[in-house]
């Protein structure tokens, strides 16, 4: 009896076992035969996450198979990064890669960064999200003028809130303060909400944050943006003036794009870059993206490789020469 | 393995161990850069006051004389020795082997049930995981040997 | 009007009420299950609600919201188990209630009063939430640093016979909550070079650890150890308080929805918090405060009120201006967003049919958890007649799989393992383990806080007593820390006379 038993929980396993995906190895020729997943570095519901989301939805229809977001938060982007990096090279692990955090990361944390560029072969840029500045709709400064006339009369008077020191925000804030030869107090904030009530409450003077964050809030007149730090003024936004029109050239945004572990197959790689390009020029993919204020801005392949890698040099001669970490 | 210790004594020896944790935190506070080490230096500061607090009152406290419950040496050490052997092997061998033989191993040696049960229990159990974090919620528990 | 009848007519309809049932049911198991959280809850659902319909993602989403945290009671009651954050308060008096033979009395109180709080957030959410936001922006980083303080004085007040060893356990606790990245200079902070400690210690394996796994523990190693012992464990009673009981809790019921709406509507206060400062009034406006801690029903009353009231107050930040008030409606944004919908005003002007279906569908998400909860609770009692070596390897698993589900991350399994093992020791020590959560999670916003006060006001400290919310809430602080102290003088003076 007890020997019948055991049997039946061995056959129970056993089939459990088969249930769980017993998949052949990956081949290019019948890719992809099982679930993708897609590593997010940011939690669930945030703004990287939601745009994974969408992206898997469109690329699961294109590809014929399920594309799995997985979340892994942490270290501002660097723990699903190196996940990422060391993943199989066999197509069925992709990621989001945000920059520019994925470009300092390795060289403002240079002891303990468990990853290198080298180590990711970058697939697409998809969002290019510019940076802006905002003050609270009763701010008695209607410009960028404005603002440096009052820090130049008062030094340090201004509190401008940041998401996080050498995050894109706090370099864009910096790199006005340098353009403006001002000095401004940075205030920094655990993400867009608390920055925002902050703001809307009047406990900080001045916001820089992501259009995508800022853009409902403008149009809702509640917050006036005094500058986009975008080459051109932005749809989503379009009363709001660049920083170059006012006399300050500085541009600077935060970028969502995908990437692969370095090695993958030529023949993979090409197959998930045709994809990606379908989904990127599906009308209705950026309909939903528009919708959420993310502009779209497709580089694919070497080119978005070699702008990144562009990016992370200019950056990095930032950092040789001023850190805006204190070592 | 606290049973020669009465809590005074383990009152004792706890606000050593603490005071020292709390040193340590309010000294590396003072080394760091900025602001950063104000909040270590506060909080090591407040549980240093606190440690003295606990080392100068265990002496009247209450049951300062009694000591713990004694506790099952032998079940302590099974236990113990399944969670671990759980969680060393849960990457290397599986989610879903290494879970039913967690559980038969405890619903055997601890609970004392019949293999019957233990069975029905272990791979029901597994089951139920599976269903509900693998398959409908999409978490990627480590496959281990299944995942080839 | 038109709008809330077309609301109605959409939560109505066999789909919508059937979501409802699944959304609660699923919801009372994520909040009962060890090991399982609201926001965990959330976050895993919206993958799910996808696919839908907007509207019923979004009663889908509320509806595992505002019962996970209900959930939490049930375990917290019967197994000392308290699945989330928020029931903690709710396991000091519940569980020595179940341990009396009264656990069915208790889950139904602990029911009725998430029902009565639930409700109440929602009307104020209703009716009142445009004006109401403006509280949340009142609230500069210097109300929130002594907010943070007033939280941790009543902690540390509530828990233990010693206030002594409540401090230490919350010295700890903000300790473990200076580890990680810190965002004002980017210095590493303890974190021995460990890439998943750079935002911090994580919260819900810490507590995991110390309130499920701990009890795990417990649970296996005695011999014949159960939930409850002898008699306790067959005998849970009725599932309905007395009518005298609720009628003496009616105050403590208000009192409670009003203090956890208000929380809730500050962000980033969060549940646990007021479910302990409902928790302290309760006891301090009770004729009998010695019971509180040993089988008090006011107590479970108190908490869960509390801790439902703040499923609606969170959720009016969330939706008037687009800034959640926890990470439960942090996720709730995601979920929003992804249907398009940006939480702010335009929520209540372009998107106002949606809205008010989601807030109708939360009166009867509020509704259909307590119906479920009263009918379920007498199979529910059962678990306690489980031997504790068979609970506890499960709950171990269910803790394992809950916290690697986080962020798929085996460095947090550890942790709540290890958390388990110091829980242990904790209570066998006795030393209570609440102060060292709730300073975890009051720590991060006590030193932003400050800190950011500080680069605002640019080192000046006058800061924190100038402002005339901050000075009152200096002062509130002030009376909960003499109060206790003049009491105790005045009750030895009563005894030496």
């Amino acid at each position: 009896m007890q020997l019948s038993i055991s049997r039946c929980g061995g056959v129970a396993l056993a089939a459990l076992a088969l249930s769980v995906g017993v998949s052949p190895s990956a081949l290019a020729e019948d890719y992809p035969n099982k679930p993708i997943q897609m590593i997010v570095s940011y939690g669930a519901g945030g703004s990287t996450d939601t745009m994974a989301r969408i992206f898997a939805k469109y690329a699961e229809e294109a590809l014929g198979q399920r594309v799995v977001v997985v979340n892994k938060p942490g270290a501002g982007g660097e723990l699903g990064w190196v996940h990422l990096a060391n993943a199989d090279p066999d197509g069925y692990t992709l990621g989001l890669i945000n920059s520019p955090s994925v470009e300092t990361h390795p060289f403002t944390r240079a002891d303990t960064v468990g990853y290198s560029l080298d180590d990711l072969q970058p697939l697409a840029n998809v969002v290019t999200d510019p940076g802006v500045l905002a003050v609270a709709a009763d701010s008695p400064w209607q410009s960028l003028e404005e603002l440096v006339a009052a820090v130049r009369a008062e030094p340090r008077s201004v509190t401008v809130s940041h998401e996080g020191v050498g995050g894109d925000d706090h370099l864009a804030a910096l790199n006005f303060a340098a353009a403006a030869g001002i000095d401004l107090n940075f205030v920094s904030f655990n993400g867009n909400a608390e920055a925002t009530a902050a703001l809307l409450g009047g406990h900080i003077d001045a916001f820089e944050g992501n259009m995508s964050e800022a853009a409902a809030h403008i149009n809702e007149g509640e917050v006036r943006g005094l500058a986009v730090w975008s080459n051109q003024r932005m749809e989503a936004i379009a009363d709001v003036p660049t920083g170059a029109e006012q006399g300050y050239e500085v541009v600077s945004s935060a970028s969502r794009g995908l990437a692969l572990p370095a090695g993958v197959p030529d023949d993979v790689y090409a197959r998930l870059l045709e994809v990606t390009r379908e989904v990127i020029e599906n009308p209705e993919f950026e309909a939903e993206l528009a919708r959420l204020n993310m502009p779209l801005d497709p580089l694919y392949g070497d080119e978005y490789a070699a702008s990144l890698k562009a990016s992370q040099d200019s950056l990095k001669a930032v950092w040789d020469q001023d850190p805006w970490i204190e070592p | 393995m606290d049973r020669a210790m009465t809590f005074h004594g383990i009152d004792r020896l706890v606000a050593l161990i603490a005071a020292i944790v709390c040193f340590s935190v309010a000294v590396a506070g003072w080394g760091m850069r900025g602001d950063a080490g104000v909040f270590p230096i506060i909080v090591g500061g407040l549980g240093l006051l606190a440690c003295v607090w606990l080392a100068l009152t265990c002496r009247r406290a209450e049951g300062a004389s009694q000591r713990p419950a004694p506790s099952d040496r032998q079940r302590l050490g099974l236990w113990c020795l399944g969670v671990v052997a759980l969680l060393v092997l849960i990457e290397p061998v599986g989610t879903f082997i290494v879970l039913p033989l967690f559980l038969i191993f405890n619903l055997k040696l601890l609970a004392r049930l019949s293999w019957r049960t233990t069975l029905l229990l272990a791979v029901g159990f597994t089951l139920g995981i599976y269903l509900v974090f693998a398959r409908l919620l999409a978490v990627p528990l480590p496959a281990g040997w299944l995942a080839i | 009007m038109d709008i809330l009848l077309t609301a109605l007519a959409n939560v109505v309809t066999p789909t919508a009420l059937l979501t409802l049932v699944l959304g609660t049911l699923a919801g009372i198991l994520i909040g009962a299950l060890p090991g399982l959280s609201s926001t965990m809850g959330v976050a895993l659902c919206i993958p799910i609600t996808f696919n839908m319909p907007p509207d019923l993602a979004l009663i889908l989403l509320g509806a595992v919201y505002v019962s996970s945290v209900y959930g939490g009671s049930v375990t917290a009651i019967l197994l000392r188990t308290p699945g989330t954050d928020a029931s903690i308060a709710t396991a000091l008096d519940g569980y020595p209630m179940a341990a009396a033979g009264r656990g069915g009395e208790a889950i139904g109180m602990a029911t009725l009063a998430s029902l009565f709080g639930g409700l109440v957030s929602v009307i104020v959410l209703l009716a009142i939430a445009p004006p109401l936001s403006k509280v949340a922006l009142a609230f500069g980083p210097q109300e929130y640093t002594w907010l943070a303080i007033f939280g941790l004085v009543t902690i540390v007040g509530v828990v233990s016979e010693r206030p002594v060893k409540g401090v230490l356990s919350a010295a700890l606790g903000l300790i473990l909550a200076t580890v990680g990245l810190d965002a004002f200079t980017g210095e590493q902070r303890f974190t021995f070079g460990q890439g998943e400690l750079f935002d911090g210690v994580p919260l819900l394996p810490v507590l995991i650890g110390l309130f499920s796994v701990s009890q795990a523990f417990n649970l296996c190693i005695p011999r014949d150890g159960g939930v409850l012992s002898g008699e306790a464990q067959r005998m849970q009673g009725r599932s309905l308080p007395y009518w005298a009981d609720l009628k003496r809790c009616l105050r403590t019921l208000c009192r409670s929805s009003v203090i956890g709406s208000v929380v809730g509507i500050l962000p980033g206060a969060g549940t646990s918090i007021a479910a302990f400062i409902s928790y302290n009034e309760a006891r301090r406006h009770s004729s009998h405060p010695e019971t509180f801690g040993k089988g008090e029903i006011e107590g479970v009353a108190a908490s869960e009120a509390a801790n439902n009231a703040v499923t609606g107050g969170t959720l009016i930040p969330t939706l008037t201006l687009g800034i959640p008030g926890n990470a439960v409606t942090a996720v709730f944004v995601g979920g929003l967003t992804i249907h398009g919908m940006i939480p702010g005003p335009s929520l209540f002007t372009q998107h106002a049919e949606s809205t008010y279906t989601l807030i109708v569908s939360l009166l009867f998400a509020n509704l259909m958890f307590a119906v479920l909860g009263l009918w379920l609770c007498r199979y529910m009692v059962k678990v306690t007649r489980v031997p504790g070596a068979v609970l506890g390897p499960m709950i171990l698993l269910f803790s394992l799989v809950g916290t690697y589900a986080l962020r798929n991350e085996m460095f947090d399994v550890w942790l709540t393992m290890a958390c388990g093992l110091m829980g242990y020791f904790m209570e066998r020590w006795r030393y209570p383990a609440a102060p060292l959560v709730i300073a975890l999670i009051l720590g991060p916003i006590l030193e932003v806080n400050f800190r950011r006060a500080m680069q605002i006001s640019q080192w000046d400290l006058t800061t924190f007593f100038t402002r005339p919310l901050s000075l009152a809430l200096c002062l509130l602080v002030v009376l909960a820390l003499v109060i206790p102290l003049w009491r105790r003088w005045r009750q030895r003076q009563c005894a030496v006379a």
